[in-house]
């Protein structure tokens, strides 16, 4: 009877500490995806707001125009070289559609510190 | 930018749930860069990307349900143009860049549709100077 007890003494706070990890788990799970994973970049503070003007805080959007005197990477706590163009033409679907395009593209390639607070090296796209 | 209002495809790969805008990590060797100069290739192939339809989804503005799609690209800065350095306190951030002409070949499909578009090479124009350089932000700008 007393080693009964002892063993659901256990078992229980067992499933207390289970229950714990779990809920300690989740709530890292939802900090992280909140935040980014670890090894992805941090956006830049500055951007667009809902009016598409450049403010350097607290954006609605975190992306300037791409080229100069605006700010052209993306990617915020950056180190490393980038190209960005905005290229407008016309294209053509194999179904004979005809098309105009503007395309917004930028690569960044360097050092940067993640949303995890660690310093990484990567190249990325903007598309 | 063209007229969001009558556009019909807009391939991104979407915002984080950080706010990292439109930016995807690619292999490093789809890069190909010389800051000195202001040339730059950028080539990427069959990447996986949804297509928005419209800039209004694609910013967030008006969420509707994306198509599966799959682009690929190359695109060239031709370089050696006017180079400029630039210290920008206010947005933090600071670099050396060289302007120069861009150009790309992309083609682009919604998966499963059969229909594959694909750009002209004549007749391309930026509205702003395309450049290349080097850049340090945030924690890497003093």
């Amino acid at each position: 009877m007393a080693r009964g007890l002892r063993d659901r003494d256990w078992l229980w706070r067992g499933g207390v500490f289970v229950v714990v990890v779990l809920v300690a788990l989740l709530v890292a799970v939802a900090t992280a995806s909140g935040r980014g994973k670890p090894g992805d970049p941090k956006p830049i503070p500055g951007g667009l707001t809902d009016e598409f003007v450049p403010t350097p805080t607290d954006p609605f959007a975190h992306v300037l125009p791409p080229f100069l005197p605006f700010e052209m990477s993306t990617i915020g706590d950056f180190n490393g070289t980038l190209g960005a163009a905005e290229i407008q033409g016309t294209a053509h679907g194999s179904d004979a559609t005809s098309f105009t395009f503007d395309a917004d593209m930028r690569f960044m390639q360097g050092t940067y510190v993640d949303t995890a607070g660690n310093v990484q090296h990567g190249a990325f796209a903007f598309i | 930018m063209g007229d969001p209002f009558t556009q019909v495809h807009d391939f991104t790969p979407g915002i984080a749930d950080s706010g990292l805008f439109w930016t995807v990590p690619i292999e490093p060797g789809a890069i190909k860069v010389n800051p000195a100069t202001g040339e730059a290739t950028l080539r990427v192939h069959a990447l996986k990307i949804p297509d928005f339809h419209d800039v209004f989804n694609s910013f967030g503005i008006v969420p509707q349900p994306t198509i599966p799609s799959r682009v690929s690209f190359e695109v060239r800065w031709a370089g050696h143009g006017e180079a400029a350095d630039l210290r920008d306190p206010t947005y933090g951030f600071s670099g050396h860049y060289v302007n120069g002409p861009a150009t790309i070949d992309f083609t682009a499909s919604n998966d499963g549709s059969g229909v594959v578009y694909r750009s002209d090479a004549t007749g391309q124009s930026s509205p702003g100077s395309p450049a290349v350089g080097t850049e340090q932000n945030g924690v890497f700008f003093h």
